[in-house]
């Protein structure tokens, strides 16, 4: 198509914008109102799923060691989740990344591992570091050494309260049967004793996890996704119906010229320009405008509203990422492409009728 | 050339328009289409521009085989015919250079030669000097010869009238006619769908008859008349 032919067509759309001005506002508004809706839903379940996924742990399910276990019986209850680990799918761990042998007696893979009492103490000292009362506590193996440990497994000391635990790190926690699964079969290690009896290994108290905390963050997630999705289905529909109506509206207001253009010789593509032009416009200027609008929003209203909703409001316990850096990309285009889709979209179904050979 | 050879067509509802109608208009002839109302000669000019497809036959136009066209050739089909409808279809909101230009510009004619030929073709049908005028400040036959213009500014080998005399005084009609002479001796071919019976005694051209369809009658003159 000749240059002369594009600008001739984008001044007869901007002309269209202009000759309607009621109707295009009620769809730029419509517009506006669908994709801040989108927007704020995106936005909301982003932030909620930064500041879950930087809570640790949540996938990790954590089997505490009987204090009274020496290293055979732990050595041997890794050995059963092993072979737990090795079967289900969930966990991204098999036997080949343990090696077992004197120098590894326990595994210790980022996803499957022991941490024996003393790292459970090294732990505890970082996170209270700088208190007094931590400061005083002095080295782990500063205490009276407990003549059995000889591959660190148990604690060194008398004085360690804590207990060693394994650590296994699921994949994802939304196969909740397989999580079940798992747990169920954890729970069901037996040991036998040297009377030669089968005796209940892993206490159900002592498995810890946050598989139903998760579980619930993930339904309030799925819901507020899903309604994200209806609402933004809805709106999309109702935005092509009044944007289709505007253009309708353009378009009958010049049936005679498009009648008088088709049969001139003028192409179906031709005709067409100007509406898709039209449509484009509204598209793209209310994208402009919802753009600011979720900046603003976002910035100055949802942060304190998803703040005042986790109960951390006045804290800077929430995460909430820099608009510019992280969502202004994703947002703008995001924008374009509904309004561009609406736009083209209502054009070319308000033009099907007029433009039959 | 125009070559109809058994055309029928048939409305989707059933209704036949024309049944079996064969004629040839060969390039520059002059055409008068006559015919009641209903007759048959508005389905036979639409054929003529594609409005309406064949239902049976063989349809030639200005080289193109319609019963067989794909839609995306149809505006080429247009190209090579100017149509003059009996409301001369002009634009209210539009000078009678833009009205001009306009038919131009919609088949993507660059800016410079539509410059270069509206003004000519203003010329041929002698409105140069109303050029700034819009519709509703001229005359009747003002207002059909800047439709002629219209049609003919594309350069197309076929002119279609329809009742080019239909809303022009008694006065208006030789000048109409007289202009649609100097059309075909341009070289283009004329159709004239016309009623007016004294225009065709008047000018002894080739006169097809419609009734019911078909064509009843073809000679050169007023003779059908009798």
């Amino acid at each position: 198509m000749k240059l002369s032919v594009i600008f001739y067509n984008i001044g007869q759309g901007i002309k269209g914008i202009f000759r309607n001005s009621v109707m295009t506002t009620a769809s730029l508004l419509v517009l506006i109102a669908c994709m801040i809706l989108v927007g704020t839903f995106y936005l909301t379940i982003d932030t909620i799923d930064r500041n879950f996924n930087a809570i640790d742990n949540l996938n990790v399910i954590e089997i505490m060691m009987d204090k009274n276990y020496g290293e055979n019986e732990i050595i041997e209850i890794g050995e059963k989740l092993a072979e737990i680990c090795d079967e289900a799918n969930i966990v991204d761990w098999d036997k080949s990344q343990w090696a077992k042998d004197d120098k590894n007696p326990v595994p210790k893979s980022d996803n499957f591992k022991y941490i024996s009492p003393d790292e459970h103490y090294e732990i505890f000292k970082e996170m209270y570091k700088g208190e007094a009362w931590v400061d005083a506590l002095g080295d782990s193996h500063d205490g009276e050494h407990d003549e059995g440990s000889h591959l660190g497994i148990t604690s060194s000391t008398h004085d360690n309260p804590l207990r060693g635990s394994y650590r296994i790190t699921f994949i994802n926690l939304s196969d909740f049967d397989a999580v079940s699964r798992v747990k169920n079969q954890i729970d069901s290690i037996t040991l036998t004793d040297a009377n030669g009896s089968e005796y209940d290994a892993v206490k159900t108290e002592d498995i810890k996890d946050h598989i139903e905390l998760y579980g619930n963050v993930m339904s309030i997630k799925n819901t507020l996704y899903i309604a994200g999705l209806w609402l933004m289905a809805i709106f999309l529909l109702i935005s092509l119906f009044v944007i289709m109506n505007t253009i309708k509206l353009g378009v009958f207001a010049r049936r005679n010229e498009i009648k008088f253009m088709r049969l001139c010789g003028a192409t179906k593509a031709f005709i067409r320009m100007p509406f898709l032009v039209e449509g484009i416009i509204i598209g793209v200027l209310s994208a402009a405008i919802s753009f600011g609008i979720e900046f603003y929003l976002y910035e100055y209203l949802l942060k304190d509203i998803i703040s005042s909703a986790t109960g951390t409001s006045g804290t800077s316990a929430i995460i909430s990422a820099p608009f510019w850096e992280e969502y202004s990309l994703i947002v703008a285009v995001g924008f374009l492409a509904i309004g561009l889709f609406a736009g083209i979209v209502s054009s070319s179904i308000s033009l099907k009728k007029y433009l039959k050979a | 050339m125009i070559k109809f050879e058994n055309v029928s067509m048939e409305y989707s509802n059933g209704n036949a328009a024309l049944s079996d109608v064969s004629l040839q208009i060969d390039d520059g002839e002059f055409v008068f289409l006559v015919g009641h109302s209903g007759a048959g000669k508005t389905t036979l000019t639409k054929l003529l521009i594609c409005e309406e497809r064949v239902s049976s036959g063989r349809l030639e136009v200005n080289g193109f085989n319609l019963e067989k066209i794909r839609s995306g050739k149809i505006p080429k089909l247009r190209r090579t015919m100017g149509v003059v409808f009996q409301d001369f279809k002009l634009f209210d909101k539009m000078t009678v250079y833009e009205n001009v230009a306009f038919a131009m510009r919609v088949v993507g004619a660059k800016p410079s030669l539509i410059k270069k030929r509206v003004p000519f073709f203003l010329d041929v049908v002698g409105l140069g000097h109303k050029s700034d005028s819009f519709p509703d400040q001229l005359s009747g036959g003002e207002k059909q010869r800047v439709a002629f213009a219209r049609a003919l500014v594309n350069n197309p080998d076929t002119i279609i009238a329809d009742e080019p005399t239909g809303n022009v005084d008694t006065d208006l009609t030789e000048g109409i006619m007289e202009l649609l002479v100097k059309i075909n001796k341009l070289g283009k071919t004329v159709i004239v769908v016309t009623h007016d019976m004294n225009i065709i005694q008047q000018y002894k051209k080739r006169v097809i008859r419609i009734e019911n369809g078909t064509v009843v009658s073809d000679k050169i003159g007023g003779d059908f008349l009798e």
